[in-house]
């Protein structure tokens, strides 16, 4: 790329002016403060941005005259011409045109970078842009920057990553130091991790300790297994020693049995139907005697009767009694009644009452006086009433009236007795009323012993019904008479009958009896038979024998149910205990068990303290299997390994950072360094009209060597490293350096050389080559030369000062 | 007929790789309880579908599973096993045939273990059909002896033949008992149970030749629903079914284009997640720059964690950007970062940087290409961010 023209609007002291100039060696004269800064100032500000001014103290360019600030250059390119116009400061804008068609890039700024590209602005600025204070300060440089910093030239760009990378070294520094006790984190981390790892033989242990926790356990199970069965064996024992004991008192009873029975032996078994058969006999002979003496009695009381004089029987007797008391009263009545039938038989209407003392004046009493007078009072009052006054009259009727009745009554009185006492009189009316009154006794007479005739037939007919002689119903209906008649019929009967019948009963008891004694001496033999076969005699001794025999038996069934009870086995036991210990059993038996049980104690205790253990166990190994072991662990240790791995991954990349940008630059072989090494080499033999022929790179230095001479040896080149040649020397080997990476980069399209001043230390000689040189160097790449030297104000040189 | 459960590789007590030791707590409960958990449903399960075995053809465990819990689970299992009169066939892999003397005597009789060489073992099943079981326990780590050889060709006289083999596809002589799949066909067997890769295929139907996956993932890479294979015969020979058993997931979501933070943990928390998820979250086609930048600093896993620090039922663990950009070759550089870096983690011993005093599995981490790929991707992340600052 070539600059063709710069046309500067407003640019420091410059404003509306335009250079036009030369493609390859172009001189810029001009004086101090003539503005030759000033003017590559505005080349790079339109390339790359004008100042910002963010730093103080920056040349800003400011245009004095107030024009618009910036400008254009004109550029010819392998892809044609074109116009890259930046105008303003603060605002720039920028247009890129392509003058052949006239047309705007649409990304000017891409445009520029990609015409610079691969360089940046910092890059062109070192390379392509030289000064005077460079120079100057090269000089000052040590030796060993001095290789640093021509070496940086070669690689621009390298030098800004290796700055970034010795950023990132220190960083990764920052978290691992290598040496030992290191605090920064990633050794804290590593010793954490460390830490960690160290634990591993305690989980381990708490494993093995669990496998000797199951191996405990298995063992005390078996051991807790076999104090069971012990336990239970014991029980077994204590329970059969308890049943032993519970029963010996029944076996003891059992015993007792035997020894009380047996006292009288009898060889044979009673049989149940020989008892009730002599319990018969015994009765059928009691019966017998009883019905024996009976006969007896009955025997003798009739013999009694036969030879004593005969009586009546007491029934009899009463009989006759009661019979002759009744005919008595019979009679007696039979008088009165007589006799009160003749005396009624006077009287026409039968026996009349008596009159009373006031019927008998009644009688005697005339009514006359009381009818006169009555009937006289009747015409008074019919007088009366017909003169003088009717009630007055009416009085007198009244009692006339009642005069009258009064008469009539009495009258009527009078007749009825008369009637009573038919066909007498009066006055003989009243001389019977003696006899009138005695008969009306009689007649209660006759009442009442009729009265008594009842009492005594009753009293008969009881006593018949008494002695069994009359059925009831058959004589309740009959009357006295006939009563009387049949009893003393019966009478008579009796006593003839009787003393037959006596002598008759006699004969039949007497046989009777005979039979009844000859059957009771059957039956009291039979009995003996029976009694003798069972070696007795009496009765008597025959029960008790039964009684004795019943006792055995009974004893015999409560041991059989004892044994029983007991059953067959503890019954052995007991006796094979009793008959070793007699009397001492029971006491032996309580012995054994009250041992037994205080073993069964002892084993329960020791069941117990092995339950213990085995739950101790259990919640230890719980414990152990709820944490999380050796894996847990071992997730920790994988979780932080991951975490080391990615902070490493990090470190490394960090350290690292600048080998690889070493790597990228330096490589073993830098062809590019090469070529630049090559070129600097030819520059520097021009340079120094060929004193010194080669530049070298080993292990980051540079050596210079001398051209062979002649006059010495054939290999005694001498080598000599920057640090120790001359300050001179030096300068000229920057110089060609940077001339020859000036050359060799970007060679597609080659950038202007911008020099300002930066040969003014030379001496004559030195500035008269690296001329000639630059002059050679502009016939492939424009070279724009500031400077103040007159000589070289020359031909088409711009002179400032014309502008 | 005869059904049985398949679980291979159930690594109990083997701990979840990749996991921080910042996890919260309810996961970390949830990481430690998974493989009993697992354990314990496998039981449950057997038990309800009332099978006549549970097979275990390697890794049952972690190393020696000297862990007091452990040993409890399984003897607890075993006994409910034996209780619903089921048995239990055993044999012992490449990384727990330490416990093989250990827990001869210590496991109820219900439970066949396959010794050092290849047994056969003759069982009933409840209905009274005969089955035959093949199978070894492993004497070392490597196991490279041609094991199939000495497995004996279908036994005639029994009604099904059922193999057990804990090993890898492979030559003769390689690690891992290595087999072929025609040998195995070769025996005729009804079935074969496969153990020791960690993710479920079924290598051949009819006989069916399978891989039933470990019973609990355990790391990032080991995705998805995890558990055993329940074989029944139901009238076309032994056919497997899987059984879901394991209670915490790995995940990988992958989220492309996506706009921002924001966006990236609306689409997280708008996933369906089964139980307790652990999330590997990728990012891929274009990434925001804010993103690009926490990752390279390694915060970005951070943030999306404390995002999502109110579930219960996810928790990130990894976050992986695939950008489509390259690193830059800078000028005068003589290669691109990527090939530099690729140079430097190769041309040197990674371990040089590191002292005696990091672990000693961490040295061995970096010493591995595991951790070299790791370091080297951590250096395309810094360089890709930084570098141009």
């Amino acid at each position: 790329m070539k600059i063709e023209s710069i046309h500067i609007s407003g640019f420091g002291k410059w404003s509306d002016v335009t250079f036009d100039l030369n493609d390859q060696w172009q001189v810029v004269f001009g004086p101090n403060e003539a503005g030759k800064s000033t003017v590559k100032a505005f080349i790079l500000g339109v390339l790359f941005g004008f100042p910002k001014g963010r730093k103080a103290g920056n040349q800003l360019y400011v245009p004095r005259s107030g024009a618009q600030y910036g400008g254009s250059l004109v550029l010819s390119t392998k892809k044609g011409r074109f116009r890259v116009e930046r105008l303003g400061r603060t605002k720039s804008s920028l247009t890129v045109t392509a003058l052949d068609s006239d047309l705007e890039m649409p990304n000017p700024e891409k445009w520029l970078a990609d015409l610079i590209a691969p360089l940046e602005e910092s890059d062109f600025r070192q390379v392509y842009s030289f000064d005077e204070s460079e120079l100057s300060a090269v000089a000052d440089l040590t030796a060993d920057d001095f290789d640093q910093v021509l070496l940086s030239y070669t690689r621009p760009q390298a030098q800004r990553f290796l700055k970034w990378a010795s950023d990132r070294q220190e960083e990764g520094q920052a978290l691992f130091a290598q040496g030992k006790n290191g605090k920064r984190p990633l050794n804290l981390a590593n010793r954490e991790y460390q830490e960690l790892l160290a634990q591993r033989p305690v989980e381990q242990e708490k494993y093995s300790r669990y496998q000797r926790l199951l191996k405990e356990q298995k063992s005390l199970n078996d051991d807790l297994e076999q104090v069971k069965q012990s336990e239970q064996e014991l029980l077994n024992q204590i329970s059969e020693q308890e049943s032993l004991a519970k029963a010996w008192p029944l076996f003891e009873q059992s015993l007792k049995l035997q020894n009380d029975g047996g006292s009288k032996t009898v060889d044979q078994e009673i049989q149940p139907e020989i008892v009730q058969q002599v319990q018969r006999f015994e009765q059928s002979e009691k019966w017998l005697s009883e019905q024996q003496e009976a006969n007896q009695e009955k025997v003798n009381q009739l013999r009694a009767v036969l030879d004593e004089p005969k009586e009546k029987n007491q029934d009899q007797l009463m009989i006759a009694d009661f019979l002759e008391e009744l005919m008595a009263i019979r009679t007696k009545k039979q008088e009165f009644v007589q006799q009160l039938t003749n005396f009624a038989a006077q009287f026409d209407h039968g026996l009349p009452k008596t009159l009373s003392v006031q019927e008998q004046e009644r009688a005697n009493k005339s009514s006359v006086l009381t009818t006169s007078l009555g009937g006289m009072a009747l015409v008074l009052a019919i007088i009366v009433v017909a003169t003088f006054s009717a009630p007055l009259g009416l009085g007198i009727g009244l009692v006339a009236a009642v005069l009258l009745a009064k008469a009539y009554r009495d009258y009527q009185a009078r007749q009825v007795i008369f009637d009573r006492y038919q066909p007498f009189n009066l006055a003989e009316a009243i001389e019977k009323q003696d006899d009138v009154a005695l008969a009306w006794q009689k007649q209660a007479k006759i009442q009442a012993l009729d009265k008594e005739e009842t009492l005594a037939k009753k009293q008969l007919s009881d006593s018949l019904l008494f002695y069994q002689i009359i059925d009831q119903g058959d004589f309740t209906n009959w009357s006295s008479d006939r009563l009387v008649e049949w009893t003393n019929n019966w009478l008579q009967s009796q006593e003839s009958a009787s003393a037959d019948k006596t002598e008759q009963v006699l004969n039949e008891l007497l046989t009777a009896g005979q039979t009844l004694a000859k059957k009771l001496a059957d039956q009291k033999q039979s009995l003996n038979q029976v009694l003798s076969q069972y070696g007795v005699s009496q009765l008597v001794d025959f029960y008790q024998l039964v009684d004795e025999k019943k006792a055995d038996e009974t004893a015999q069934e409560k041991r059989q149910l004892i044994h029983e009870q007991i059953g067959q086995k503890r019954y052995d036991r007991l006796q094979t205990l009793f008959q070793k210990y007699g009397e001492q059993s029971a006491f032996q038996l309580e012995g054994k068990l009250k041992n037994l049980r205080q073993h069964l104690q002892a084993i329960r205790e020791e069941e117990r303290s092995k339950q213990q253990q085995l739950a101790n166990h259990q919640s230890e190994m719980n414990r152990l299997i709820a944490d999380g072991g050796l894996a847990q662990l071992e997730q920790q240790l994988a979780n932080q390994e991951s975490d080391l791995e990615v902070a490493y991954t990090r470190y490394l990349a960090k350290v690292l950072a600048k080998d690889v940008v070493n790597q990228a630059f330096l490589g073993q072989e830098d062809s590019l360094s090469e070529q630049v090494l090559e070129q600097a080499s030819a520059y520097i033999a021009q340079l120094t009209r060929g004193r010194y022929q080669e530049l070298k790179l080993e292990k980051g230095h540079l050596f210079l060597s001398e051209a062979a001479d002649e006059t010495k040896m054939a290999d005694s080149k001498q080598t000599f490293q920057t640090a120790e040649l001359s300050a001179g020397t030096r300068d000229l080997l920057f110089l060609s350096l940077r001339l020859a990476l000036a050359n060799t980069l970007h060679e597609e399209e080659p950038l202007p050389i911008l020099i300002d001043d930066a040969l003014v230390h030379l001496d004559a000689e030195r500035r008269e080559a690296t001329l000639a040189l630059l002059q050679e160097v502009a016939l492939d790449q424009q070279v724009l030369f500031w400077t103040f030297d007159e000589k070289l104000n020359t031909g088409q040189a711009i002179n400032l000062l014309e502008y | 007929m005869l059904s049985f459960i398949h679980a291979g590789d159930v690594h109990l007590g083997n701990p979840f790789t990749g996991l921080s030791k910042n996890l919260p707590k309810s996961f970390q409960e949830a990481v430690a309880d998974a493989g009993y958990v697992a354990f314990d449903r496998l039981i449950q399960q057997a038990i309800q579908k009332q099978v006549d075995f549970v097979l275990f053809p390697g890794d049952l465990l972690h190393g020696a599973g000297q862990t007091a819990r452990l040993q409890a689970t399984l003897v607890k299992g075993f006994l409910a096993l034996k209780e619903a009169g089921i048995q239990v066939l055993l044999s012992f892999g490449n990384h727990d045939y330490q416990a093989y003397e250990t827990v001869q005597n210590a496991w109820p009789d219900n439970v066949h273990i396959f010794s050092h060489e290849v047994q056969e073992k003759v069982l009933m099943t409840r209905s009274g059909e005969r089955v035959a079981f093949v199978g070894f326990s492993y004497a070392d780590r490597s196991e490279r002896r041609d094991r199939l050889a000495d497995f004996p060709v279908r036994n005639e006289s029994v009604d099904y033949e059922v193999g057990l083999y804990h090993g890898a596809v492979g030559q003769v002589g390689d690690d891992y008992a290595a087999f072929s799949i025609e040998g195995m066909l070769q025996k005729n067997y009804d079935y074969w149970a496969l153990g020791h890769i960690h993710i479920r295929e079924i290598m051949h139907e009819q006989p069916v030749i399978a891989y039933s996956g470990n019973l609990q993932g355990l790391n990032r890479k080991e995705t998805g629903p995890k558990g055993a294979l329940l074989v029944e015969d139901r009238g076309q020979g032994l056919e497997p079914t899987f059984l879901d058993l394991a209670p915490v997931r790995f995940q990988t979501v992958e989220i492309a284009d996506c706009l921002s933070f924001l966006d990236l943990m609306e689409q997280l928390k708008q996933e369906k997640y089964d139980g307790q998820t652990l999330l590997s979250v990728e990012l891929k086609g274009t990434i925001p720059a804010d993103l690009q930048a926490d990752q390279a600093s390694g915060r970005l896993l951070d943030k999306i964690q404390l995002s999502l620090s109110d579930s219960d039922t996810v928790w990130p663990i990894y976050v992986n950007l695939t950008t489509s950009q390259q690193l830059v070759k800078p000028a005068f550089a003589q290669m691109d970062f990527e090939q530099a870096i690729q140079q430097t983690v190769a041309g040197q011993s990674l371990t040089d940087s590191l002292s005696d005093e990091v672990p000693l599995s961490i040295r061995e981490y970096f010493a591995r290409e595991e951790g070299r790929t790791a370091v080297q991707e951590a250096l395309k992340e810094l360089f890709s961010e930084g570098g141009e600052a």
